[in-house]
């Protein structure tokens, strides 16, 4: 379990972080955080040829801004940073993300990026309707999450593209409610949601994670929900659980995340 | 001031935890070690077609690939315990049989060189059919065993009670890996090894019959610091002539540390079994008579101890029950899964599932209280020593009284009514308990029992417990002791120090152990390590018995000088004293005096103060030819009680209070004591509810990694009430039974029971492990479309 040789480019600046992405062509991979490219590259499972650290960039992407009615993280912001930034529904999504210590080296963006379907991360940013800002020697773009995740660990990014932001917009008036089940506290989501109702109190959104090969969201009056969430499932079967299992998860976790929150609940954004 | 019976903190803490522990991957005895990877077959089973090993000798920092060929040339198979079983070689000759099988060896530089240059071996293939199933799988060993009248009581039973159990497959995932270091001299023709191998010993023979040579060229060194294993790096042995193998043809010492993927993948595996178990029960719930066909997944090898997990437990193969008439099929199975061995608990757990789930289904059956069934079977005081159909003999102990201190510690009505308002809230809740005979200290002759009497009788008898421990003493008066353990981390260094102090009547800080072991420098023999929780009983013996023999020598020498008979002499307080009188030596004038002035001893008194002295019981005896033996010295017992809560919609299982008691015999160190107990039922509670080595139909593993397999962690042990029955076993001259297994057995039974009552009005019987949510869902639409 020790990686394939490869090269590593520690960037001084975005531009060289983005020079060394287009000299790598398609052989380039970014390392931020680590805790899931790290084991891939210690398994081989990930082979690039070069590596491109981009945790000495925390000025330019180590920040946390709340302005405006928008929450922009940066690439290099740990997660535990941002669990601690004020933002409730987020800290709530990240104590389910990894043990602390994970979160200590775990970056919000890095997670977003590797488009794990059981990521609750990527669910909170399709219900936040947030965007990535991304960069490359070619020019700027701004992607919308739900056209980011393709499938299992596969976006829309290009190879010599580099996430520099996440930028999350929480509607005004909502109330959250992030539930899952997992075999262990802190372990991947067999099956989870991300729920919220509209400061209407009969319309809402659930975000679903581990339940399809991509997290996914769905919007609509709150008492059809449940039913629009388990339609959009198409889980698969693993050691850890059945796909119909993950189907009866999606269907009983949006229905008591939706209760608690018609209850009163009052976790906001 | 005592020491024994306190809660003395552990000695080797300091160094631990300030990171100065000294394990095989720190340790640099010789100069340029080289590393080792291994190839290992991506097919659980293939024909070898050709290796190309030019392209990875090419490669960089490269000295040798060692390959089947080798393998075939300069080794030989291991012998393996069963007649008529296909030779057992540590690398895939030939033929490939599981994932992760040895096909060949790098030595390079380092160990990211040499895993570039595995990468490039080129191995041909051609897969062959592969062998999942356990039905069906070609049976390897197989004997059957009949005690008394099973025929007569099931036919004369007024209820019969049976199912078929199958328990998984798991590990005990030690911290540390797999490590094994060896040097080979070429001028010596011999290999020194250091490797985090425990024993038992008995493996020390093997490697060198294995290797070609005779067992004195063999010096195998375990380090002062291992950590953990719970058995599994008992397997650590079948690599050991791979490694020296490779050292002797690159012509550098080699290094080789397994990471987390091949300890999960390619080490050693406790064993899964599919039992077919029924009892014979008379009309007022008591047992009668047991019938088990008990079938065992070895893996694609028959590797040395195995077919043990079949045996292991055979004295108390029923359990703290009096049952009487027995018939045992016994029979172990070849798959294409890595080979199994030794897993805390060591074939308890697979025993006491099916025996502890079948007494609750006999109480559901008659409508009787689980606790109640029990009492009615349990072996009575009155009969203690107890000698089980088997041969197993019990040492004395209550079991009656250690059923009623559990029920009266947890509350048993007062959880049975937690229980009841938890059902009414809508939760699926359970209470089960198990009790089980926790044996310990191994009588390795066991073992033989997978040969007939017929094939026994051609051989030499085989039994054996033996320990020894050395002691000296300095000039100064403090001690040294040693022992052949090779501890994992147990604090066997702490205790065997309190026993020395207490014994000798000095100070704990006088005296120094290593626990260590040299085969090249003490004393051992093919019983020495630690394993079938075995300190207790067996070392803590020998090591009273070296004190003994080092006061006889210490009170010979002060004899002259205090002019009293060496009978009347006693050690106290740090000195040499005349029985109820107050003269007295302190030990160092006398330690000085026979080291600095022997000429001054009474004539006759042996100057060295030296000594080795060893433990061996007499109930350690090879088979009988009536096919029983007494497999442990002690049987402790364990009973155990858990409330589960199971979420009615998501299946979560949580175990809401688990309490544990324990008749241990004499508690060495409570701290430690509870250690033992913590760590096994934290062990037992992921078999029951976690932990499983899961594979698909083609062979290949799928819990490969942390992610996947899942050790329940601090979130998800319960709090656990823990209570020892005090006492000491007359089997031992430590008068103490091993500890630090019981809960491994006993907790999978309890938490499977508890999870039966809690689902026992939805039809659900369970009869596997592990459970979790998605089993229940899939239970629950089986029974709900049964229906």
């Amino acid at each position: 379990m020790k990686p394939a040789p490869f090269a590593y480019e520690s960037p001084a600046s975005v531009d060289e972080a983005l020079a060394a992405l287009a000299g790598a062509g398609e052989e380039g991979k970014v390392l931020a955080g680590g805790q899931s490219l790290v084991p891939m590259l210690a398994f081989r499972l990930a082979r690039p040829a070069v590596l491109v650290d981009v945790n000495g960039l925390e000025d330019e992407l180590g920040g946390i801004e709340i302005a405006g009615g928008q929450v922009t993280i940066g690439a290099v912001a740990r997660q535990r940073a941002v669990e601690r930034a004020g933002l409730p529904l987020v800290s709530e999504a990240l104590r389910l993300v990894g043990h602390p210590t994970i979160r200590n080296r775990g970056t919000v963006v890095g997670s977003i990026c590797h488009a794990d379907p059981a990521a609750e991360l990527a669910a909170v940013a399709l219900v936040l309707d947030a965007t990535l800002e991304v960069r490359s020697r070619r020019g700027l773009r701004e992607v919308p999450v739900e056209d980011l995740l393709l499938g299992p660990f596969t976006t829309s990014l290009e190879p010599d593209e580099l996430a520099l932001r996440l930028r999350l917009r929480p509607p005004a008036g909502w109330r959250w409610k992030v539930l899952e089940v997992s075999r262990r506290a802190f372990d991947f989501a067999i099956a989870g949601v991300v729920a919220g109702v509209g400061p209407d109190g009969t319309t809402g959104r659930v975000g679903v994670f581990g339940a399809a090969p991509r997290c996914y969201r769905v919007d609509g009056p709150v008492d059809e929900l449940p039913e629009l969430a388990v339609r959009r499932a198409e889980p698969t079967s693993d050691i850890h659980a059945e796909a119909g299992y993950r189907r009866h998860l999606v269907g009983v976790l949006a229905r008591r995340a939706l209760g608690a929150l018609a209850g009163g609940g009052e976790v906001r954004a | 001031m005592r020491y024994v019976g306190r809660p003395v903190p552990r000695l080797e803490d300091a160094r631990l935890l300030r990171g100065r522990g000294r394990f095989v991957a720190d340790l640099a005895p010789v100069a340029n070690v080289h590393h080792v990877a291994f190839v290992r077959s991506p097919h659980a089973h293939a024909e070898i077609r050709s290796i190309d090993a030019s392209a990875a000798l090419a490669s960089e920092g490269v000295l040798a690939v060692v390959g089947p060929e080798d393998g075939r040339r300069w080794l030989r198979p291991f012998s393996v315990g069963v007649d008529g079983a296909e030779p057992y070689w540590p690398m895939a000759i030939g033929r490939a049989r599981y994932v992760g099988e040895p096909v060949a060896v790098v030595v390079a530089r380092d160990r990211y060189l040499a895993e570039d240059a595995a990468e490039r071996v080129r191995v041909e293939y051609e897969p062959l059919p592969v062998q999942m199933e356990v039905e069906g799988a070609p049976v390897v060993t197989s004997r059957s065993f009949r005690f008394g009248d099973p025929e007569g009581a099931f036919a004369r039973a007024a209820h019969r009670v049976g199912a078929t159990f199958r328990f998984p497959r798991y590990s005990s995932t030690p911290i540390e890996c797999y490590a094994v270091l060896a040097d080979w001299s070429h001028a010596e023709e011999e290999v020194t090894v250091w490797s985090n191998f425990h024993g038992p010993f008995v493996m020390q023979p093997l490697i060198a019959a294995c290797l070609g040579l005779p067992e004195n060229r063999v010096r195998l060194i375990c380090p002062p610091d291992i950590g953990g294993s719970f058995g599994i790096k008992s397997g650590v042995y079948a690599y050991i002539p791979l490694v020296a193998l490779a050292s002797r043809l690159a012509g550098v010492p080699v290094r080789w540390t397994a990471d987390r993927w091949e300890d999960l993948v390619a080490s050693q595996a406790g064993t899964d079994r599919v039992t077919r178990a029924e009892v014979a029960v008379d009309a007022e719930g008591r047992m009668t008579a047991l019938r088990l066909e008990i079938t065992d997944d070895v893996g694609a090898h028959l590797r040395p101890p195995e077919p043990a997990t079949l045996y292991r437990c055979f004295g108390n193969l029923t359990g703290a029950y009096r049952i009487r008439d027995l018939a045992v099929e016994a029979r172990a199975v070849l798959t294409n899964r890595p080979p199994t061995g030794l897993n805390r608990g060591f074939g308890g757990q697979q025993l006491y599932f099916t025996l502890e789930r079948l007494v609750d289904m006999v109480a559901r059956r008659l409508g009787l209280d689980a606790a109640e069934v029990r009492r009615r079977n349990l072996v009575p005081p009155a009969e203690m020593p107890y000698r089980t159909p088997l041969g197993g003999v019990y040492d004395p102990g209550d079991y009656p009284a250690l059923l009623d201190e559990l029920l009266a510690r947890a509350d048993y009505p007062g959880l049975v009514a937690e229980r009841d308002r938890l059902r009414a809230q809508g939760r699926l809740a359970g209470v089960g308990m198990a009790m089980v005979i926790d044996p310990s200290g191994t009588n390795l002759g066991y073992i033989e029992l997978a040969r007939t009497p017929e094939e026994r009788s051609r051989g030499l008898g085989k039994s054996g417990c033996t320990e020894s421990a050395t002691l000296t003493m300095d000039p100064l008066g403090n001690v040294r002791l040693r022992i052949a353990t090779a501890p994992e981390g147990q604090g066997h260094e702490t205790v065997a120090a309190q026993i020395v102090a207490d014994e000798l009547g000095v100070p704990i800080s006088s005296v120094r152990v290593d626990a260590g072991v040299d085969t090249a420098a003490q004393a051992w023999n093919v019983s020495s390590g630690s394993y079938s929780s075995r300190f207790a009983p067996i070392t803590s013996s020998a090591v009273i018995r070296a004190c003994a023999a080092l006061k006889a020598r210490l009170r010979a020498i002060a004899s002259g000088i205090l002019e009293a008979s060496p009978d009347d002499l006693e050690l106290v307080d740090g000195s040499v004293r005349v029985r109820g009188t107050d003269r007295a030596l302190p030990i160092r004038r006398v330690a000085g005096l026979a080291h600095w002035d022997p000429g001054a001893l009474p004539a006759g008194v042996e100057p060295l103060l030296h000594v080795t002295a060893s433990f061996s019981s007499h109930l350690a005896r090879s088979p009988g030819q009536d096919d029983t033996v007494d497999s442990s010295i002690c049987y402790g017992a364990v009973a155990d009680l858990c409330l589960v809560d199971i979420d009615p919609e998501t299946y979560e299982v949580a175990i809401r209070g688990y309490w544990t008691v324990h008749d241990s015999g004499r508690i060495l160190n409570p701290l430690l004591a509870d250690g033992q107990v913590m760590g096994a039922l934290a062990h037992g509670v992921g078999g029951a509810l976690y932990e499983e080595l899961v594979f698909d139909r083609a062979g290949t593993p799928l819990a490969t990694s942390f992610a996947d397999y899942l050790c329940p962690t601090a979130r998800e042990i319960p709090e656990v009430h823990i209570h020892h029955r005090h006492g000491e076993t007359p089997f031992v001259p430590s008068g103490a039974r091993g500890i630090g297994e019981g809960n491994s057995m006993s907790a999978p039974a309890a938490v499977a029971n508890a999870i039966a009552d809690a689902l026992s009005e939805r039809g659900v019987e369970i009869t596997e492990l592990p459970v979790h949510g998605s089993k229940i869902w899939k239970w629950l639409q089986e029974t709900a479309t049964a229906r």
